[in-house]
């Protein structure tokens, strides 16, 4: 019996061609616009260390203009001070501790007969690696010791390990940069946060860097200040240590804190922190520290464009519409069907039959719907990722949201057809056997 | 009149399809609050990214010199490239500068016109190039003096130092010193990092500052300096038309003239301006097509609804053409009863539209609608179904009279 309705069906859509594909064109291009913004936003919203979000924790200290505060209305400034991030990470107060920024400078690869060229780099410390789970292909980061010696070590990145030592395991070896010899430590493996929420200053979907090295070399070889570097006072002399000791900020400061208790035991370290660097003439403002974990942070920074929000609820509401069309579309046809529903009434077929079998043309339409709607976002998708190029970030349809956006479009059809095929089932069988 | 005395049997012949009625009325409705809330927000977004931003946009470009050996010069290597773009065919002007607008990257600074700590304070972005700046922007100076050759002042790269004159930007001045008297600002002191006085040289008509989504993009202040730096960053203005060919050779020269540097970063304004504001573009290519196919779909479903209506009256408009109406009056009738549908799904879109524009501004801070974008949306709305209902109406037109003797 089954198989005989889906004949019906199916004999019924093959029948008005036209109206059959215009219903299921419209119910496409509906899944397909709410599938790409879907897949947009989910993109954008990813949270890149799912696992660690509650762990990880954005440390912000207010160290600034006792008149204004950094961020209005009273928020503490986004990055820390030099000073504040070498002391925090020397007291070891979390789990594991790590300040960074990004800056660059000129790698001179004579030795592997390479022109020099220029290269961002990230000086951080030892704890950033396993914080943030950054994957080595060869060796691994720095240690302790290397750290505290200020020994001129580096961690390359998969390209530029490919670029200048051909992809070879490099651990080792040396390579001349800032005009001097370091020696490589450790090469990444493919690493691309997105968002790069440990360091947006650049954007949220930026590049990572090139190289790593040591936190304290920034100091030893004076390396620019990339990234954001916001000031409330003048820097005290041209010096670059003046900068260093000024009430600068410019570095990103993480920890990672695994129990709720360690957090309570970090804050009060901080606020410790904070009132003995008080009595020290610095912080002017009140005690204002902020531990943000990853969702807090990517959530304070607005990392999902608004304008991506405003499109999310404009393709529900065009999603709306396409259903609304098919609904009616289905729903004229199923009119001129009343002469057609009265003779198989007469002829024994009982509502619920009636029902099902219109019911099953409604959903065949759905599916077919559901299925080039997700063709057409594919299409749709890579267009709108070569409009986002810009963001270097990797838009994907998602099985989760296509399969999720199809069952909507089924659902949403029947829903819509059904109260045409109840209406039109509903009449007394005599009166439509008469026209 | 003819026509209004049909409103009537046409009001009584929906109210019998009442379903489908509501449908297109809601679809309609839902239409016009996307299509009328979409044109405005892309309107306002290129709006916002086809504004000038001062500078000769089309005919520079930009490139990064970076030295990297210990003996390296920058000033010797500054004064030289610039002499050599200078005198390069087909380049205007060039200069040496830290920054430049759509660069995304750059400094500010607050100024004020008296060195008390009470005093306004006006963050403006700080430009510092020399001389030539007019020039090689294009820049309108529309008040004072432009600085010489002798003001120019060489800092290294800590230096905190401010030269004795400075151009502002019209916005800048009238910041300072009122929105009517900028004029005044010729001339005056004013003071950065509350108290390094300077005296302002001449006031230029526009200049961004180098962030396009900060809020005072319009201050900026230009003082006569060039910071030596290992890298220096260089804007070059060519003659229309000869901009791609010296983007080519150019930075192949400058390379070959001194080995002791790479440049890189070579790139015109106008591609900077597309990857700033590449969200941009993208949410306004997005509505765009959305509002496109929206109209698509709506305009089908207004057709394939009103051909099933005319399948199914195939009798009665027999029977009417039988009995005396014109081809005319049947292809009015179902302009009619679409215009109708039209207005009802009208009314009910200009409180959707206004309902989806306060969420909008309330939830993202858009700017309101103006409102004479309803009327706009009621027009487009109207125009959209009354095409889509021209085809099967045509059809209902010429309906012979002949099928009223069908089936009687």
């Amino acid at each position: 019996m089954f198989r005989y309705y889906c004949k019906l069906a199916l004999n019924s859509i093959l029948q008005a061609k036209v109206h059959s594909s215009l219903t299921i064109l419209t119910v496409a291009l509906g899944i397909a616009a709410c599938t790409i913004v879907l897949t947009l936003l989910h993109s954008m919203s990813s949270n890149p260390v799912a696992h660690k979000s509650e762990q990880l924790f954005r440390v912000q200290l207010d160290n600034w203009d006792p008149n204004q505060a950094a961020v209005s209305p009273d928020l503490p400034p986004e990055f820390v001070t030099w000073t504040d991030a070498q002391n925090i990470v020397q007291a070891k107060q979390a789990k594991r501790q790590s300040a960074s920024a990004i800056t660059w400078g000129m790698v001179n690869p004579a030795e592997q007969g390479l022109t020099p060229f220029l290269a961002l780099m990230r000086v951080t410390g030892k704890d950033f690696f396993p914080m943030f789970d950054v994957p080595f292909l060869f060796g691994a980061g720095w240690g302790e010791t290397t750290e505290q010696n200020n020994e001129y070590v580096v961690v390359l990145s998969k390209e530029i390990n490919q670029q200048v030592f051909n992809g070879a395991n490099s651990v080792g070896q040396t390579l001349s940069m800032l005009g001097a010899t370091f020696t490589v430590v450790g090469v990444l493996n493919d690493w691309h946060l997105s968002p790069k929420f440990y360091d947006m200053s650049y954007g949220a979907f930026s590049d990572p860097e090139e190289i790593y090295l040591p936190f304290g070399l920034k100091a030893i070889f004076e390396l620019p200040h990339g990234g954001i570097t916001n000031c409330w006072k003048p820097v005290e002399s041209e010096r670059y240590e003046a900068f260093l000791h000024s009430e600068c900020t410019n570095f990103q400061l993480w920890v990672e804190l695994d129990e709720p208790r360690e957090k309570t035991q970090f804050n009060d370290y901080l606020t410790h922190y904070v009132e003995q660097q008080k009595s020290l003439g610095r912080f002017p403002r009140p005690m204002n520290n902020r531990l943000l974990n990853v969702n807090q942070w990517l959530e304070y920074k607005q990392v999902v464009k608004q304008d991506i929000q405003i499109m999310f609820w404009l393709s529900v509401m065009f999603l709306l519409v396409c259903l609304i069309n098919a609904a009616s579309l289905l729903s004229a046809k199923l009119h001129t069907k009343h002469s057609e529903i009265g003779l198989r009434r007469a002829l024994g077929a009982n509502f619920g039959q009636i029902i099902m079998q219109y019911s099953l043309e409604v959903i065949i339409v759905g599916l077919c719907g559901g299925i080039l709607g997700v063709l057409l976002a594919v299409a749709g998708l890579q267009g709108v990722a070569s409009l986002y190029a810009g963001y270097g970030q990797l838009i994907e349809l998602n099985v989760s949201i296509t399969l999720g956006v199809i069952l909507l479009a089924v659902a949403g059809t029947v829903i819509a057809g059904l109260v045409p095929v109840y209406s039109a089932c509903r009449p007394v069988p005599a009166m439509q056997l008469k026209q | 009149m003819n026509i209004l005395l049909n409103l009537g049997p046409i009001f009584r012949a929906l109210q019998r399809q009442r379903f489908s009625a509501i449908l297109v009325i809601v679809q309609i409705a839902i239409t016009m609050a996307i299509i009328t809330n979409g044109i405005a927000i892309s309107w306002d977004r290129y709006l916002h990214i086809e504004r000038s931003s001062g500078i000769d946009e089309q005919n520079t470009f930009f490139m990064t010199s970076s030295g990297f050996t210990k003996d390296f010069n920058p000033r010797a290597t500054i004064e030289l490239d610039l002499a050599i773009i200078r005198s390069t065919d087909g380049v205007i002007d060039a200069l040496q500068t830290n920054s430049f607008p759509l660069s995304d990257s750059g400094n500010w600074y607050e100024i004020q016109t008296s060195p008390q700590t009470d005093a306004q304070l006006v963050p403006a972005a700080s430009y510092k190039f020399d001389e030539h700046g007019i020039n090689t922007f294009g820049l309108k100076l529309i008040a004072g003096d432009n600085f010489n050759q002798q003001d120019t002042l060489w800092l290294n790269e800590a230096d905190s130092q401010w030269p004795s004159h400075v151009l502002l930007s019209k916005a800048t001045a009238a910041a300072l010193f009122g929105a009517n008297q900028w004029q005044i600002a010729v001339g005056k002191t004013i003071y950065v990092n509350q108290n390094t006085p300077i005296i302002v040289r001449g006031i230029v008509e526009q200049l961004h500052a180098p962030w396009v989504d900060w809020p005072h993009v319009e201050r900026t202040i230009i003082s006569p300096a060039r910071v030596t730096h290992n890298s220096a960053r260089y804007v070059i203005r060519t003659q229309p038309g000869r901009l791609n060919e010296i983007m080519q050779t150019l930075p192949m020269t400058l390379a070959k003239e001194n080995t002791q540097r790479v440049i890189r970063k070579v790139k015109s304004i106008q591609q900077a301006k597309d990857e700033i504001y590449a969200a941009d573009i993208a949410t306004v290519s997005i509505l765009l097509i959305v509002i496109v196919v929206l109209a698509f779909v709506t305009a089908m479903g207004v057709a394939g609804l009103a051909s099933f209506n005319i399948d199914k009256r195939r009798q009665q408009i027999g029977i009417r053409r039988a009995l005396g109406a014109s081809k005319r009056q049947i292809l009015q009738h179902f302009m009619l009863e679409n215009a109708l549908l039209c207005t009802m799904g009208a009314l009910f879109g200009t409180l959707l539209t206004l309902a989806l524009n306060i969420f909008l501004v309330n939830q993202y801070a858009l700017t309101p609608l103006p409102i004479y974008y309803l009327p706009l949306g009621v027009v487009i709305l109207f125009v959209i179904s009354q095409l889509a209902v021209i085809k099967p109406a045509c059809r209902a037109m010429s309906i012979s009279p002949a099928m009223a003797t069908r089936c009687i």
